[in-house]
């Protein structure tokens, strides 16, 4: 784990791809060019979510 | 003689319930010795929301070996997704959580930080999270703001009376012993009655009646409540109920525990008791004949004396208080109010109920209010306003209520919104006459919007009950609902959606060829069980029923204000909502003010927000992904609950094809306390993100076909306050003071 205020510098170029895990268009098309490289040109962000944090029927009866 | 009510976990933890001050109330009116009341439910939030408790779940769970063991694991089936979903959390967030999850309290319990809403949002975040790496220790047991469940069934009686010593699992073994045990052994009662009104309540009910009685077997313990209405005869007839309990009440508890409180103090047993369950000497259970209802306006007003009043998660205090009981209506097909309130309906005197409200405002110093009712009643809906405004009260309070076409015209609407009500909650249910007409609910749709308009215009928020999956409903009807919901969404603030389950005790059950039911199928491994499955040969499928549900949900969280960027998760929990429209005046202030805030510019440079980070082996969003898509479809109905069964999770893990390898990065803002997953290219550019580019330059280095995508996702990276214009030292808001 890392703590940063400003972590530009440090990710720079990080970034790399192991190997493939195609579950969306952008991922597939990287898997296609192949190179580590072409996997920094995947941009996705989702919100991290435990799968069924919150049920409105949980609420519902209390 | 010394009696203890105790209201187990786990209800919400915003405001009290009403039932142990209701039974408080009326045994110290009978002079039964000393009564105390213990909220657990509370209290155990309380403690498991501190540094200490968090502290220990982590150094127990020890995230960061999990992960590693799973970083080396050359892919991931189905449960270790669901391990390394859990475990790359808490490494990253644990410590932080731990640090920050009494301050996030505190913001709950603080008028200026609570109605901050950015502040609001963080420490319900960071509660979550909390209660997250808790239920991590006990996995696969999750508790949340919402709701309790365990691998062991509630439908089940041998699996609650193995949950009761479940030290594994069961996080109130162990708080029950360190902390409630201590405190009722200081007490030393010669009775100790628990409330279980909610099914999350059964396995720490009898998990607490169990220590008891290892500590106190001549304590007598009497349990009662709502979930005991549906499931205390099935109980009762298993042998191991009576090593942990001596008694239960059924229906109204008021009077049978009272004359349970005088049997024991006389040294004698309950036999003959109305209302109440036990076990002969020799053994047989002996179901005493029922009760006729309480008078209601012979009860004395609620007494909330001796609950921690101020550890609610509330900055303000919000009582509940009933004057009916019942439903003046009880027509509705599906309801199944009487096998928990026993027949008939009884209200209080509306002079009556003004002089407990004047009083409980006076003596607890609130003017918040929930009138804990099934629905306003008529005469109360048309004459209660107007007694509060002439008896001079400053409340703001809200009620469930019918949709009564002849009753709310514009002046009753006018009079309640200038008593302080604030919101109304309708059981709306379908939009479909031929559906209301079958479930017997005795309203006109359009009548009901008409209604709604004048409830809208008077200034009071209105939340709408639907549900999903009523025999014989059709896809098209249900789906006509939700499109009427969206029509009218200007006038309507909430919608709380839940599917149909065919319930024993409601006429729709006893009737079901009416309905064109032509099978259930009961479980036979589960014989407290209430809810059942069913086949019928018009109308939706059950498994259209939870789809059509999860359409719901999402339609709604798109399309209404109070469920989009997850205001939801805390706005539904009773008190808050409510408190924010007090608050704020009105829903348009709520709206305008809090809930619709202006989207941040961000031509300016962009500098990274303070966050925690980590690098994973494996792609958490494409795990996130995999693992929500699996709902009803692949698994085994539950009622009320989504935890997977250990049946479906070997087949899951047998079928799933493991996850590869594919990097992302794990991200928190310190701020927001908000977590996402960030793919390798989202992440270099918000490295990129120094204070000193703008939007254009930090993705001028992308190849010039995939700028633009990369330009939405710094947009996007800004938009979730993960980079943020570089601040104008000129101006600094409330809130980063505070976070300073």
């Amino acid at each position: 784990m890392t703590e940063k205020e400003n972590p530009a510098e440090k990710r720079e170029g990080e970034t790399r791809a192991d190997a493939a895990n195609p579950n969306d268009d952008q991922k597939a098309e990287a898997e296609e060019q192949a190179p580590a490289e072409k996997a920094k040109y995947v941009f996705k962000i989702a919100p991290a979510n435990p799968r069924n944090a919150f049920d409105f029927e949980d609420v519902a009866d209390k | 003689m010394k009696v203890a009510l105790v209201f187990p976990p786990q209800g919400h933890f915003t405001q009290p319930y009403l039932s142990l001050p209701s039974l408080a109330a009326y045994l110290r009116a009978n002079d039964v010795g000393e009564v105390t009341q213990v909220d657990a439910n509370i209290e155990a939030y309380d403690y498991f929301l501190t540094a200490e408790r968090v502290n220990r779940s982590l150094a127990r769970i020890d995230a960061g070996a999990g992960v590693a063991a799973l970083d080396g694991a050359g892919g991931l089936g189905f449960s270790q997704m669901e391990r390394y979903q859990v475990l790359t959390e808490i490494e990253l967030v644990g410590a932080e959580v731990a640090a920050r999850v009494e301050e996030a309290k505190e913001v709950l319990r603080t008028p200026e930080l609570f109605y901050d809403h950015e502040r609001y949002l963080w420490a319900g975040r960071t509660i979550e999270r909390a209660l997250r790496i808790l239920s991590a220790e006990y996995w696969p047991t999750r508790l949340t703001a919402h709701n309790f469940v365990m691998r062991h069934r509630i439908e089940s009686s041998a699996e609650i009376v193995a949950a009761v010593a479940d030290e594994a699992e069961n996080p109130y073994v162990e708080y029950f012993r360190e902390l409630t045990l201590p405190r009722l052994r200081a007490l030393d009662p010669d009775l100790v009655g628990i409330s279980v009104t909610f099914g999350a309540q059964a396995i720490p009910a009898l998990t607490l009646a169990h220590q008891i009685k290892e500590w106190k077997p001549d304590c007598h313990i009497t349990i009662g409540g709502g979930l005991l209405a549906y499931v205390g005869k099935k109980l009762s007839r298993c042998p191991d109920t009576w090593d942990l309990i001596d008694s239960m009440v059924m229906l109204e508890g008021e009077r049978p525990l009272l004359e349970i409180c005088r049997a024991v103090s006389e040294g004698r047993g309950v036999a003959g008791i109305e209302n109440v369950i036990h076990q002969s000497p020799c053994g047989e259970v002996i179901v005493e004949p029922e009760a006729s209802p309480l008078d209601i306006q012979q009860l004395p007003t609620p007494d909330f004396d001796g609950l921690p009043l101020e550890k609610y998660l509330s900055p303000e205090l919000v009582l509940p208080l009933a004057c009916t009981r019942g439903c003046y209506w009880g027509k509705c097909v599906f309801c199944t109010l009487h096998t928990v309130i026993g027949p008939g309906y009884r209200g209080r005197g509306i002079d009556q109920t003004v002089d407990d409200l004047r009083k409980l405002s006076e003596k607890y110093g609130t003017k918040h209010f929930y009138l804990a009712i099934e629905d306003l009643p008529p005469n109360m809906a048309r004459a209660l306003p107007r007694k509060i405004i002439e008896a001079g009260l400053d409340i703001d309070w809200w009620c469930d209520a019918r949709l009564e076409h002849d009753v709310f015209d514009q002046q009753v609407c006018d009079d309640l919104a200038a008593s302080g009500c604030k919101r109304i909650a309708f059981g709306y249910e379908s939009s479909s006459q031929r559906v209301l007409d079958r479930m017997c609910k005795g309203i006109d749709p359009q009548a009901s919007l008409e209604l709604m308009q004048r409830v809208h215009d008077a200034g009071i928020s209105i939340t709408l009950y639907v549900m999903i999956g009523f025999p014989t409903e059709t896809l098209e009807e249900a789906r006509e609902t939700l499109a009427t919901i969206l029509r009218h969404r200007d006038i309507i603030q909430e919608v709380s959606a839940r599917v149909f389950y065919l319930d024993e005790s409601s006429e729709v059950y006893k009737r079901r060829e009416e309905f064109d039911i032509v099978e259930v199928f009961p479980d036979p491994t589960a014989d407290l069980q209430v809810y059942y499955d069913f086949r019928a040969t018009s109308g939706m499928s059950r498994r259209e029923a939870r789809d059509l549900y999860l359409e719901f949900t999402r339609t709604l969280r798109s399309h209404f204000p109070v469920f989009q960027n997850t205001n939801m998760l805390y706005h539904e929990l009773k008190s808050h909502y409510f408190l924010y429209l007090t608050h704020f005046g009105s829903w348009e202030a709520l709206l305008e003010n809090v809930l619709c805030a202006a989207p941040q510019p961000a031509e300016r440079p962009l500098r990274a927000a303070h966050t925690l980070e980590r690098e994973l082996r494996f792609d958490r969003a494409a795990i996130d992904e995999l693992l929500t898509s699996i709902d009803s479809q692949t698994l085994r109905p539950r009622y009320q609950s989504d935890l997977i069964e250990d049946a479906d999770r070997e087949r899951l893990d047998a079928e799933l094809a493991p996850i590869a390898p594919f990097p992302s990065r794990l991200v928190y803002s310190v701020r927001s306390g908000e977590l996402h997953c960030l793919s390798p290219g989202a992440a270099d550019l918000l490295g990129r993100c120094d204070g000193e580019r703008t939007p254009e330059e930090i993705v001028e280095r992308i190849p010039s076909d995939k700028r633009a995508v990369a330009l939405a996702c710094v947009e996007e990276l800004a938009r979730l306050g993960l980079a943020a214009a570089a601040p104008d030292p000129e101006r600094t808001t409330k809130t980063e003071e505070v976070m300073s």
